[in-house]
Parts: C-alpha cells; structure tokens; sequence
C-alpha cells in the first residue's frame, strides 16, 4: 500500500493542502487580530462577523462557495473580479486545490483570530509603553516585541490547525470530490474511497493507520506545545488557567523578562 | 491601551486601519451575507450575471426544503446533538471534578490522555467504527452518532469544564464542607451554581461540534438516520439547477449554530484551545 502511487499522491495533497491553509490562515487571522486589538467605533460587531465563517456548517458553507460564489458564470466572485480582467475563470476545476485550500482557509482564518487576539490581548501593555517612549516606531514594537510574545501563540494555531486541517474532508467531499481527476484528494478522501466506494476495507483500514501513524507525530509536538504553554509561568500567569497547576505561585513581576534592561 | 499598539498613529491612519477592518470584517462575512440573501430569492433571480442584490423577496425556498426532507433530518440533527451534549455534560462534570478540585493521582497525566483523544483523526477510526456498528446492526441509527458524538466532544469538554472549576476558589468548597455538606451538595448547591455560564459555554461547544460534524454521519446513516449535512449532499447531483432553494437549506443548517456560537463567542477560543486560552 506504501508503495502505492495514488496513496503517495495523496499524502502529498494532504502536505500541500494542510501547508497552504495553516500558513494562510495564520497570515490572514494575524491580520485580523491586529485590526480587532484596537479599540474603534463597531469593534465588537467586526470581531462577531469575523468569527462566522468559522461557525458555518462547513458543508453548507463548501456547498455555496461551489455554486453561488465561484460558479464561472454566475458566481459572485468571477463578478467582482471581473474589473480586474479575471472574470471567467472555472475555480473548482482550473484550480482545485487553490480553491480548496481558501475556502479553508476562509474557514479557519477566524480559529486563528481568536488565538492569536487571545495573544495579543495578554501582552504586557506597560512594555510597549515603554518601547513607544524610548522612540520604538510601530514597526520595531512589532517587530520586537509582539511577534515574539506571540511565537506561542502561533505555534499553538498551527498545531491545532495541522491537526484539523489534516483531517479536511468535508470541503473536498462537497466540492470536487476528490478531482478533477485526483488533483484534490488527500487521504482522508482517499480512505473514504477505497472503503465506501471502491469497498476495499482492508486497504483503508491500512490507510487509517497511516493517517494515525502521521497524526501522532504532529500531535506528540502539538501536546509538547500546550504543555509548555500551561508550564510557562509568565504567559500561564497571564493568560492560561493554571490555578492549579501553580496555585500558589502566580508571579506578580510576570513580563519582567520581556523588557529590555 | 490601543492607542499604545499604533506608536506615534496620527487619527488619520487610526481612521484608516478602523476602515480596514470593517471592511475585512465585511469581506470574510460576505458569502454568509450572500447565502442568506440568496435564500429568499426566486431561482430566476438568483440565477443572474450581474448578481441581484435587490429583488422581491420570498419564503418559498424555505417552505420548498421543509416540505422536501430538511424537517426529518433537522429533527434528527436536533436529537443527536441534545442528546449527546447532555450526556458529555453529565459524563464531564465527575470527570472534571476528578481533574482539578479534588485531584486524583496522576491527573495530569489523565488530562493529556483525554487531548491526546481528541488527536486522533476521525478518518484514522472510521473503517473500524463502520464495520463494528454494521455487525451489531447499528447503522442508519440515530443513538450510533449519539454515542460517537459524545466521545467526540468528551474530551474537550473535560478540558473546558476543569478549568472553570478551577477558578473557583477553595475556600468556598471547604466552607461548605465545614458546615457538613454532603459531595453531593457540594457539587449541586455550591459548585454547579458557581460554574454555570461555563457549563453552558461547554455545552454550546459540543452543540457546535455535533450539530457541523459530516463525515460520520455521511458514513454511518442513509435514510433514517440522515442528519442535515447529510440531507446536503443531494444537492451536490442537482448543482446548477437549485440556488435559491440550496441557499434556503444551508441557512437553516447553519444558523442555529451560527447564533449560538456567537452567543457564546467570549469563551469560543477557551474550547476550541481545550481550555489552553482564555
């Protein structure tokens, strides 16, 4: 079965597709979360419409991104692009993977939002205070200060986020299943396949413990990150629950090591 | 605190970024925006190039899948989500008890167990969960997705609801225990009570995930037992040729959620995080 090349192929979709969706969502929720963190007129109302792609049942949701906004004639993304000299372009079958991995993305942007707010918002206030009076431009506090009090944040997104994206099959299933030709499936899609349609249980179940052989490796790293992330006690201090972990030790100095001495 | 984050913003470029995030805000919501609005068209006007915007709306797309099979599959989603989310609450209450107030030994290790649960791919078990619940007949049968979905949601529950107890302070517990209350009315009178809004908020978690979950369902029910992504699918054959009624599907699948989740949006990023984020 390893020496399958549609099984190979497949491993190789699920690399790029889960790839393209966590590094987009990431980029695309940093983004988000950095214009929710300020304060302005509507916040809250920009932060509950921001989190609804995540809420969609995402079969109804794979469903209209094929008909409604990408159809190549009718569909509303072809309109507005139209403008732009791009405007019959057939997504789901010139682009099937493209189109897969943004409308996951599109999916798990507002997973990323939510971490990475949750990040941000733990942030030492008082330190980039101090960056901003010692003549820091928003770039360097950016640069210096928030991305690396946010490294953990972001690695905890792409570990849950791998773990889920992996797993990706509802938007294949609704949208191309699998195809054209076998240009979208990945393993999940593949398992689903050989056991549902093709009726091959033995070979999927193979596949399945394939698929579990690979989870593990990212989940062993994914349970190290959470677990440093409750073990840390100047971020647990702030942002994690850790009240029983260190119940007795809340640090009151916690971010002292973050400013620059 | 903000004006903090955009060092030496003038209010010109502070106007600017409020601008940017409406409209991302607006972009990412859209196609949201769309299906509602595609839902109370007739299919001639949702059919259009350039798309309508205004038009005169209609309730016939609803009255047309409710009469066509979405009730029956509602009312099994319906079933299947209430009852395993009841039954992840009753099951996670002892078990989160047992993780943080009073601890049972090794209980960190225990933790990590149950995460490291929720890790393993749904597609990794599926063959193994078909052909046992085909041999013991449990196809095409609502109480399968209830027991699967319970165990699906379990271990994030657990996660969530130790670590509202573990907020609650101690010395409330042991008061109570001073005056002589019983483990029972520890956890009913004084527990419960305290951690509510975060049981709900766990509650609302595990309806979101029973209620979106597909590949289970798509695998292990047919006709019966078909939940409403499932009942989904056939419009996937009859593409092209029903928009509107399509639209009107998908916002009744996904509203319930949609409002439940935002109701419970502060302790969104707590549960999808396993509790790891406030």
């Amino acid at each position: 079965m390893l020496t399958d090349s549609g099984t190979r192929h497949a491993l190789l979709i699920t690399v790029e597709l889960t790839a393209g969706a966590v590094i987009l969502s990431v980029l695309v929720g940093l983004a988000c979360a950095l214009l929710v963190d300020r304060k302005f007129l509507g916040r809250g109302v920009v932060r509950t419409l921001l989190i609804a792609p995540f809420l969609v049942m995402p079969a109804a949701a794979a469903l209209l991104w094929k008909t409604t906004m990408l159809n190549p004639v009718f569909g509303i993304v072809n309109w507005v692009l139209g403008p732009l000299g791009i405007g019959d372009v057939d997504w789901a079958s010139e682009f099937p993977l493209l189109t897969i991995i943004v409308v996951e993305t599109w999916h798990w942007a507002p997973f990323m939002m939510l971490i990475l707010l949750g990040g941000l918002q733990s942030q030492d206030r008082s330190v980039l205070e101090a960056a901003r009076v010692d003549g820091a431009t928003a770039v360097q506090s950016f640069r210096y200060l928030t991305l690396p009090h946010l490294r953990q944040f972001i690695e905890l997104g792409v570990v849950l986020g791998s773990i889920y994206i992996v797993q990706t099959f509802d938007s294949i299933f609704m949208i191309t299943q699998g195809g054209p030709g076998t240009a979208t499936t990945n393993l999940p899609f593949e398992l689903y396949q050989t056991a549902f349609r093709a009726f091959n249980v033995g070979q999927a179940a193979a596949l399945g413990v394939v698929v579990v052989a690979l989870t593990i490796i990212v989940a062993t790293y994914a349970l190290r990150v959470i677990s440093r992330l409750f073990t840390d006690p100047v971020v647990a201090a702030r942002v994690l629950d850790i009240s029983t972990f260190h119940r007795r030790e809340q640090p009151e100095s916690a971010g002292a090591e973050e400013v620059p001495a | 605190m903000s004006e903090s984050r955009i060092v030496g913003s003038s209010r010109l470029s502070g106007a600017l970024l409020s601008a940017l995030g409406w409209i991302v805000a607006l972009g990412l919501f859209f196609p949201v925006f769309w299906m509602v609005l595609t839902a109370f068209k007739q299919e001639r006007d949702a059919f259009t190039s350039p798309p309508k915007f205004i038009f005169k709306p209609t309730l016939d797309q609803f009255d047309a899948v409710l009469s066509g099979g979405l009730n029956a599959a509602l009312a099994n989603s319906l079933w299947v989500t209430i009852a395993s989310t009841a039954l992840v609450i009753v099951l996670g209450l002892p078990a989160a008890y047992a993780l943080s107030i009073r601890p049972i030994e090794k209980w960190q290790d225990a933790l990590f167990f149950f995460l490291s649960t929720r890790m393993l791919p749904v597609v990794g078990a599926i063959v193994p969960i078909y052909i046992i619940a085909r041999d013991i007949s449990m196809l095409d049968n609502v109480w399968t997705l209830v027991v699967l979905y319970t165990a699906m949601n379990l271990p994030i529950a657990v996660w969530m609801l130790r670590s509202f107890m573990s907020e609650v302070p101690t010395e409330v517990l042991e008061a109570s225990r001073v005056d002589g209350a019983t483990l029972w009315d520890e956890a009913t009178k004084v527990l419960f009570p305290m951690i509510a809004p975060g049981i709900a908020a766990t509650a609302l978690i595990c309806v979101i995930f029973a209620w979106n979950e597909f590949l289970l369902a798509v695998t292990l029910t047919a006709v019966r037992a078909q939940t409403v992504p499932v009942y989904l699918v056939s419009f996937i054959t009859s593409e092209g040729a029903f928009w509107a009624r399509l639209s009107a599907a998908a916002t009744i699948a996904a509203i319930p959620v949609l409002l439940a989740g935002w109701v419970a949006q502060r302790y969104l990023v707590r549960g999808l995080t396993l509790g790891a984020i406030k």
